[in-house]
């Protein structure tokens, strides 16, 4: 299962992603992805990852290349913390956890 | 018009014959019974001298004689149309046989009204004479004239045949119209029937009886002429009618589909309590108080018939066919119309049946969905959690196999995840909207095995109290998971052999050959190659399943994956029983990297949840002693720092002595840089050592 929520405030945004993200998911967060990014423009994009149970290994390249285009990714729970941290470090960004 | 012939004059023997001829001739030109006695008086009038000639003919049904026919020149006879038999002249004649001949109406005996009329017209001599076939008595023909003593012996003899001929003439036209009328029988029966055809071939044309509803009305009104047609549908309480389906050109709309009326006071529902059909002409609510009966009338419906619509099986509702006309349905039609419900009533069962079983199948396939649904978020078959070089070969082996329809052999030791690189496998294939089965060898009876992959048919074996499908039949188009393949029993090997190589297979109990398209996905944790050695496994099969070997490797040759599993495995336990772990303590998941892990990640899924379930603060809490060696173990813990420090060294000069960054040796082996850094001072490496 998995569910992605668009919400706005002010100028922040937040794509709030539950479930697990992998296969025929990713495509469908990557157009949700594109559909905020360009409708957008200077807005702070979080994408909010506290109810996610599993990312695959191409989840985790997705999360980086949204991570590089300007999105702060926040996590509860270990596995997905030490995730953005791991993404975090390798795209040479702040942490938010 | 015709001309009036003149009385004649005494008639020659040849005039007569001829007369007679000609008498013949008409019989055999005229079909119509009037039109031939007519032209036969008007004939006989050549040669015979009579002022009237009438044509009486028995009739069966009333017991007396009815005048078919009647010619008077010179004025109209006030006779009635019918006389009883033995108040007149004809009827005695019909009745004896006999021919009556009356030289002088004034002297004979009283003869009933007919004699009296003729007689008070100025009629004085009249002769009757039989008309009769061989095998029956058809009436009598009179002749009456103006003249005393008109016919004479010659007269007599010669009206005697002319009456013959009459009577052929009118067996003839009798015989016709009989004919005439079995024909029009049988042309309405062969026009009931094509109609009964035509209404049964429009009922299996469609399985939905609203569309084909006017269809069929449309075959009833070429038998039945009717302005409504209606199709009502008992409820489940049955206590409601629901109007399923109308055909009313004319209606205003008072009557329409989907309206729900009560049984109750209604025609149709006595019709469907007397489980009979109900002609209600004139309709009248008073009679039937329901409301549906009032708006009907309102409509202007006068009258209506009713027909239930009754299986074997069940009540259904009601057929009913109505018209703007009073007595426009006879009892005829009610006959023909119960036949056409007897055909809807079937129709309209089978109808339903279909829906049910449409209705069931689509509930099987949302539970077969929901069921694989839930399959998948419960074992979780699509996170196989990991980074290492040796998972990602296996992940590799597994897309490269999936596309293909090869037999897999997955080799591994327990709680490796065999299944869910099996059902990977499965998922990757494209049989992945088929069923996954799975069947696990080892768990299973010996004696059943073959039952459950087989199948069996009834009373194969005593227990086998219904035919039963196995799960190679259950997986065919899908993916059999044959787990602990190596448990299979020697005796029965051969046949799994042949299901595998032949696509093919009996039931228990079965002679009939079944044919499969299913791929089979095998694992086992045992060491077949040593088996078939050993004479415990078929050499055949083992080839057989041994076309792509996939090895997944243990836990402990894939150490980099155990933070990875650990951090997975205590998010998972912590939000099934909602508890709230910050961290995991570097020496925890040192010890937990370290241990020889003999169970694989099951050993390490349960370790995790007991932590978990043991940790009630922010601090994963694992019981770490219990992954210290005991005594006997010590050598191995020397091994083991060893093997870890030869690990990290391996890892260190596969990242070209890197370690930190997205590629470097920290992450690979799931570690902060600064533990690696701490574990590289501690084991004693350097730069140097890469």
């Amino acid at each position: 299962m998995f569910r992605a929520t668009v919400e706005h405030n002010g100028d922040l945004v937040t794509l709030r992603i539950e479930g697990r993200l992998s296969g025929p998911c990713l495509a469908e967060l990557e157009q949700c992805w594109s559909q905020i990014h360009a409708g957008n423009g200077t807005h702070r994009i979080v994408v909010d990852l506290k109810e996610v149970t599993f990312v695959s290994s191409q989840g985790k390249q997705l999360l980086e290349r949204l991570c590089r285009a300007g999105a702060r990714l926040t996590a509860d729970g270990l596995m997905t913390r030490a995730l953005v941290e791991q993404i975090a470090d390798s795209v040479g960004q702040e942490k938010h956890i | 018009m015709s001309h009036v012939p003149q009385p004649a004059e005494d008639a020659s023997a040849e005039q007569r014959y001829r007369a007679l001829l000609e008498v013949t001739d008409a019989v055999a030109l005229h079909h119509d019974l009037d039109q031939l006695l007519h032209d036969l008086a008007y004939r006989l009038r050549k040669i015979v001298r009579f002022d009237s000639v009438s044509f009486a003919l028995h009739d069966p049904a009333a017991n007396l004689m009815r005048i078919a026919h009647i010619e008077s020149f010179g004025q109209d006879l006030p006779v009635p149309k019918t006389m009883a038999i033995n108040d007149s002249a004809s009827g005695r004649v019909w009745q004896t046989g006999e021919p009556l001949v009356l030289p002088d109406l004034s002297t004979a005996p009283p003869l009933g009204p007919v004699l009296k009329a003729l007689q008070s017209c100025g009629f004085h001599s009249c002769c009757v004479l039989p008309i009769t076939v061989v095998d029956r008595r058809l009436g009598a023909l009179a002749l009456a004239s103006r003249e005393k003593n008109a016919y004479g012996s010659a007269d007599l003899e010669f009206l005697q045949r002319v009456a013959e001929q009459v009577g052929l003439a009118v067996d003839n036209v009798a015989q016709r119209q009989q004919a005439l009328a079995y024909q029009e029988q049988i042309a309405s029966e062969r026009d009931r029937l094509r109609l009964l055809l035509e209404v049964n071939n429009v009922l299996v044309s469609n399985r939905d009886i609203r569309d084909l509803f006017p269809a069929i009305s449309g075959c009833l009104r070429r038998v039945v002429a009717h302005d409504y047609a209606s199709l009502a549908l008992l409820q489940p309480d049955a206590s409601l009618l629901r109007l399923h389906a109308l055909v009313f050109p004319e209606g205003k709309g008072l009557v329409h589909e989907e309206m729900l009326f009560a049984v109750e006071g209604s025609a149709g529902g006595r019709a469907l309590a007397q489980c009979r059909p109900l002609l209600a002409d004139p309709l009248d609510p008073a009679e039937f108080p329901a409301e549906i009966t009032s708006r009907m009338v309102s409509e202007g419906v006068r009258c209506a018939c009713w027909l239930p619509l009754v299986t074997r099986n069940a009540v259904l509702g009601t057929l009913s066919v109505a018209s703007l006309t009073e007595h426009a349905i006879r009892q005829d039609d009610v006959e023909l119309l119960a036949q056409v419900a007897s055909q809807v009533a079937i129709a309209l069962e089978n109808a339903l049946a279909f829906r049910e079983i449409a209705q069931l199948k689509d509930k099987l396939a949302q539970e077969k969905l929901y069921l694989q649904e839930e399959i998948h978020s419960q074992y979780n078959f699509e996170e196989i959690v990991g980074e290492s070089r040796l998972l990602r070969t296996v992940l590799q082996q597994v897309e490269t196999v999936a596309p293909t329809s090869a037999t897999v052999l997955i080799l591994g030791e327990t709680g490796t995840g065999k299944e869910l690189i099996a059902r990977a496998i499965h998922d990757l294939s494209t049989r992945r909207e088929q069923t996954f089965v799975k069947m696990s060898c080892a768990a299973i009876p010996t004696g059943l095995l073959e039952s459950e992959l087989f199948g069996h048919e009834r009373g194969a074996f005593t227990g086998a109290i219904v035919q039963k499908v196995g799960r190679l039949e259950l997986a065919h188009k899908g993916t059999l998971f044959l787990d602990e393949v190596g448990d299979i029993p020697l005796e029965l090997q051969p046949k799994l052999l042949r299901a595998l190589q032949e696509k093919e297979f009996e039931r228990l109990g079965s002679t009939r050959t079944q044919r499969v398209d299913t791929r089979v996905v095998a694992a086992t944790n045992r060491d077949l190659a040593q088996m078939v050695e050993e004479g415990t496994f078929r050499r055949d099969l083992y080839y057989r399943l041994n076309v792509f070997p996939v090895r997944i490797p243990p836990l402990r040759e894939r150490r980099e994956d155990i933070p990875l599993l650990v951090r997975y495995f205590a998010q998972k336990f912590c939000r099934t029983i909602n508890r709230r772990i910050e961290t995991i303590p570097s020496e925890t998941m040192e010890a937990l990297v370290a241990w020889s892990w003999p169970g694989n990640i099951r050993e390490l899924e349960h370790m995790v949840e007991r932590a978990v379930i043991l940790s009630p603060g922010p601090v994963l809490n694992v019981p770490i002693a219990e992954l210290r060696p005991t005594n006997g173990d010590v050598h191995n813990l020397e091994r083991l720092e060893d093997a870890e420090r030869e690990h990290i060294l391996r890892v260190l000069r596969e990242a070209g002595g890197v370690i930190g960054g997205s590629d470097g040796a920290a992450v690979r082996l799931g570690l902060k840089r600064t533990t690696l850094h701490f574990k590289m001072k501690k084991l004693g490496i350097s730069r140097v050592d890469v």
